[in-house]
């Protein structure tokens, strides 16, 4: 009796906890096919009566959704660019070239990851202002192309498992450090820019602070802001709030679904981080 | 050698940097073909392009779009694209950022406040040079422009709250007309409120945090005493004001009126609380009609003067005027052709136009007569309102915004019985009072 | 290796090889991009704000100096002490609460069910989705009266709480949204538990070790790194608590009512970023952010410190 209920256990857990999860996203899909008639009906239902498919074109069309999604991929493309250039030649720096000092700039690396944005933010603004940059994407692009710290590290701890030899027998055969980096270490970490890339776009697709602090101008506006400011300034619609939700979460489910492996690369990268 | 090849690749970097900035600014340019629908202007080749952002949204703003359209066609040299962005706090961080629109509406009571920071150009070289007419404008709206003889912004509408009420709930409540005085209007929302078992409230006879300011003047309150430099939000009158509220609230209590208005509709929609019957008056401003109009025309409404204190007849029709105002942020880069659309928008004839398709009021007596107005429902009601003797407006200080900030959280705090009345008066004085100059 | 190596200075001493200056040269070479943005928007920052911090400044004029003026307005004010509690609240009570959440996840995860794939992206689902959009659905979730929650409470006769509205229940309502989103920290849990050696486990059992004794006595300890690091980036990140709260207080720049009701849903970020981006007041905020730095730093070492009772970085 007690081996089956120890067998048993676990699943009904399983299934529970599966349902309590679950349930925000079928009430977010559910909310954005009622009417506004129906949202404020009490008490309140979970199916709508009538489905009401319209509720995402008038979403997309009110927000206006598909200017602030371009001006979010542009965004998040010249992100990924930036780090694919910059963060992998730090990391080979101070994981395969034996230089004085590349334990001091991977200790400083490390310890910017936990530097609160904040104590950095104003005068950065205040420089991106001196240099007329504030209402244009370039604060929330530069940074990338200078490599964020954490993926320096990721690509770092991916880099210490690749055997040194590979290296050396270029080396012998003459082969620069720059032409040993682009020939054969780039091709080996594609699996860990793969990585990179997704979390780059998922970092500023979902950026909300940066985009709220520097684009002033309404038609820059990334989706988040967007998205925000469409709540403050129509408040309850919240069959349009709610498929827009929707509609702005698939991107990033998507991207679970075909990254699921290069997400959980950087899970046990962590668990390396001791 | 080497270094040659890393100068290079540090060149490659910069140039897509470079490459991508300019990118995002070539972006950013485009989006004046969403938002300019119609078929491009004969634009001249050498045409300043003027951007120009305001906040009104909905229809309002098509309303808005409809006149620059108007205005493009007729000045091919300055075309002016419209910009629909409500958050106003925005502006002022474009201004310092120095990225800002070439022309930018405002609330009224902002102009002083930021005017004297530095953030708007005054106007009276321009104001004089064109001859433009100051004397034509409503004094009371024209003030919340001015400080000190320096004029930062030119009123376009003017705005003022009036009671409305729904006839047909009133009736059924057995009440022929709307209230008169302020107690009155305290029986009338105990009388017209459902609470049903349970204490869920389905209908709410009004809002009990009513505007503050319009009936802090009907109780004959007082916000600033110039002459003695002194901040007086402790007045007797804003007192009497809050605690009328304070009453009303505590009827019902924060709990039962926040899960109300958690379920109230979207207030630019036919699910707006007074347009549904889940208030049955409201104190709103001259807007509201043409709302009405629009999304429950079938709606049986009544405007009212806000109800006055019975023990002082002489301050009956009390009302707060408050402006929207356009300006030349400081830091445009054309700021001539800026102020050619302000005096072009601010003339009686485009000043009529556009007030009367938003419903509001003109701040130019010479508009007050355009035969546009006809149709505009509930004009004559609040144009009449408007000529009252108990209308008072904010004064316009440099610290206006810190004033109301701080006056409208105490207030807040007040109703939801965290503080008490003179507490939370005594909180605001000793805030604001450091800052007079 | 020697910690102290110079990394800006340019000139390599004497008693270095021909090899190592040219190794010297290319590593910088190699990470310069990141150097000078290190330099440029790290360092100078870093320190530009600890000088702003001592000055009046509001983008108009010239920063004016004030000396520690700014701090002691700071140590006066009652936003900022609001602000500090309720972002300790969220540090002590509810980081805590999300990473129990995440282990007991984690462990469940761990048992090897059938169909565990599916299980794993339910749970970490909710992470993925923009903590906008999260925080929308969760104000609609919470609505006192049509939202999903209530709804659920009344159907089993509790009491339903206007969540959102009620300044007892703001804080509450954010542990429920992050308790939602906690499956991300579950995964690298999970990581590392799969990570444990089977021999302990067997070892334990051939002990007679019941499954509570072995999650005390093997599963925590083997886990304490992860949950020290875990512990570590929460308790940051309670500091940097910024657009839950925009969203769920209804933020709008220009009133007083980012915060939320009575201010409860002020933490830390939200009021720092009030007083720079809404009230203009540079120096005052860079004060905040200085402070905020300092509070950080303690705490991060503090915890270091103390790991080393609690930690094993057993095998190594």
């Amino acid at each position: 009796m007690a081996v089956r209920l120890k067998a048993v256990l676990p699943y009904v857990l399983l299934i529970l906890l599966s349902i309590v999860f679950l349930f925000p996203f079928l009430w977010l899909v559910m909310t954005s096919l009622k009417t506004p008639e129906e949202i404020l009906k009490f008490p309140p239902t979970i199916f709508p009566e009538k489905v009401q498919w319209s509720n995402y074109q008038a979403a997309v069309e009110a927000i206006p959704f598909t200017k602030y999604m371009m001006n979010t991929f542009l965004i998040c493309i010249l992100n990924i660019i930036g780090q694919l250039l910059s963060a992998p030649l730090v990391a080979y720096s101070i994981s395969r070239i034996p230089w004085k000092g590349r334990k001091v700039i991977f200790t400083i690396v490390v310890a910017t990851m936990i530097l609160p944005a904040q104590v950095q933010m104003i005068p950065q603004y205040i420089i991106f202002t001196n240099l007329g940059w504030v209402n244009t994407i370039v604060p929330l692009t530069i940074g990338a192309f200078f490599g964020a710290p954490f993926f320096i590290f990721l690509l770092r701890q991916f880099l210490l498992g690749v055997p040194m030899e590979l290296s050396e027998a270029a080396k012998i055969d003459g082969a620069s450090e720059l032409r040993i980096y682009a020939r054969i270490i780039l091709p080996i970490l594609k699996p860990a820019l793969a990585t990179v890339a997704l979390f780059s776009f998922v970092w500023s697709y979902v950026d909300f602070m940066g985009p709220l602090i520097y684009l002033n101008d309404s038609a820059k506006w990334t989706i988040t802001v967007g998205l925000q400011s469409f709540q403050q300034d129509h408040g309850a619609q919240w069959e349009k709030l709610m498929a827009a939700s929707t509609i702005m979460a698939v991107p990033m489910i998507l991207i679970y679904f075909f990254g699921q492996k290069y997400f959980m690369k950087s899970g046990s990268a962590l668990t390396g981080f001791k | 050698m080497k270094k040659k090849t890393w100068f290079g690749l540090w060149c490659l970097l910069l140039s897509i940097m470079v490459a991508g900035c300019s990118g995002g600014s070539g972006s950013t340019a485009e989006p004046g073909k969403t938002s300019g629908e119609e078929p491009d202007q004969p634009a001249a080749a050498d045409a300043v392009e003027l951007s120009f952002w305001y906040g009104w949204t909905g229809p309002e703003a098509e309303a808005l779009e409809k006149l620059i359209a108007k205005w493009n066609e007729a000045h091919p040299e300055i075309q002016v694209k419209g910009l629909s962005q409500s958050d106003y706090q925005k502006q002022l961080t474009a201004i310092t950022g120095g990225n800002p629109p070439d022309v930018a509406s405002q609330f009224g009571q902002n102009v002083v406040p930021w005017g004297l920071r530095g953030a708007m150009m005054p106007l009276d070289d321009y104001i004089a040079k064109d001859g433009v007419d100051l004397d034509d404008f409503v004094p009371a709206a024209l003030s919340t422009s001015q400080h000190e003889g320096a004029t930062y912004a030119i009123p376009t509408a003017m705005h003022v709250s009036m009671l409305f009420y729904n006839k047909d709930i009133l009736k059924e409540a057995g009440y022929d007309g709307p209230p008169e005085t302020l107690g009155e209007l305290k029986e009338y929302i105990q009388a017209l409120s459902i609470v049903e078992d349970g204490g869920r409230l389905s209908r709410l006879g009004l809002w009990p945090g009513m505007d503050a300011y319009t009936f802090s003047y009907a109780y004959g309150g007082s916000f600033y005493d110039e002459a003695a430099k002194q901040v007086t939000p402790d007045h007797e009158g804003i007192q009497s004001a809050i605690k009328l509220s304070k009453e009303i609230w505590d009827q019902y209590g924060s709990d039962n009126l926040d899960r109300f208005s958690s379920g109230l509709g979207q207030y630019m929609s036919a699910q707006n609380p007074f347009f549904s019957g889940k208030y049955a008056m409201t104190v709103d401003g001259e807007w509201l009609p043409t709302f009405i109009k629009q999304f429950a025309p079938d709606l049986n409404y009544g405007i009212a003067p806000i109800p006055y204190d019975e023990n002082h007849p002489e301050r009956k029709n009390p009302g707060n005027v408050t402006t929207s105002v356009f300006y030349i942020p400081k830091g445009a880069k054309h700021p001539d052709a800026s102020w050619a659309f302000i005096k072009w928008m601010t003339e009686p004839e485009q000043m009529a136009e556009f007030t009367a398709a938003i419903g509001n009021l003109p701040t130019r007596t010479s508009a007050f007569a355009s035969p546009l107005y006809e149709n505009v429902p509930g004009f004559k009601e609040f144009l009449d309102y408007s000529a009252s003797e108990n209308l008072k407006s904010f004064p316009a200080t440099s610290f206006t915004n810190e004033y109301m900030t701080e006056f409208s959280a105490q207030v807040d705090a007040i109703l939801r019985g965290t503080v008490s009345i003179e507490e939370g008066l005594a909180n605001v004085k000793e805030k604001i009072q450091p800052l007079v100059k | 290796m020697n910690a102290s190596a110079p990394v800006h200075s340019p000139r390599p001493k004497a008693r270095w090889s021909r090899k190592e200056r040219r190794y010297f040269w290319l590593g910088l070479a190699f990470a310069s991009p990141w150097i000078v943005g290190f330099l440029a928007f790290t360092v100078y920052p870093f320190f530009g704000s600890l000088y702003l911090s001592l000055t009046e400044y509001d983008l108009f004029s010239t920063p004016r100096w004030v000396g520690l003026q700014n701090y002691e307005n700071i140590l006066q004010d009652d936003r900022f002490y609001t602000s500090l509690g309720n972002t300790f609240f969220m540090a002590f009570v509810s980081v805590p609460i999300t990473l129990a959440a995440s282990l007991l996840i984690a462990v469940v995860l761990n048992f090897k069910a059938r169909g565990i794939n599916y299980y794993r992206t339910i749970f970490y689902l909710p992470s993925v989705i923009p903590i906008v959009a999260s925080a929308l659905l969760w104000t609609w979730m919470l609505n006192p009266d049509f939202g999903l929650v209530n709804m659920a409470l009344r159907a089993f006769g509790l009491p339903d709480p206007a969540w959102l509205l009620d300044p007892r229940y703001t804080k509450p309502s954010l542990i429920l949204m992050s308790l939602w989103g906690s499956g991300a920290g579950a995964l690298i849990f999970l990581a590392a538990l799969q990570g444990v050696p089977k021999q302990y486990y067997e070892a334990a059992q051939v002990d007679g070790a019941g499954a509570w004794h072995r999650f005390w006595k093997i599963t925590l300890p083997a886990l304490s790194p992860i949950i020290l690091f875990q512990l570590i980036m929460g308790l940051i990140g309670a500091f940097q608590i910024f657009t839950e709260s925009y969203i769920l207080a209804g933020g709008k720049a220009d009133g007083g009512s980012l915060g939320g009701p009575e201010q409860s849903l002020l933490f830390y970020a939200v009021n720092l970023y009030q007083e720079a981006f809404v009230f203009l007041k540079m120096g005052y905020a860079s004060a905040l952010a200085w402070i905020l730095f300092i509070i950080v730093l303690l705490m991060t070492l503090l915890l270091l410190k103390t790991s080393g009772r609690w930690v094993y970085y057993g095998g190594e």
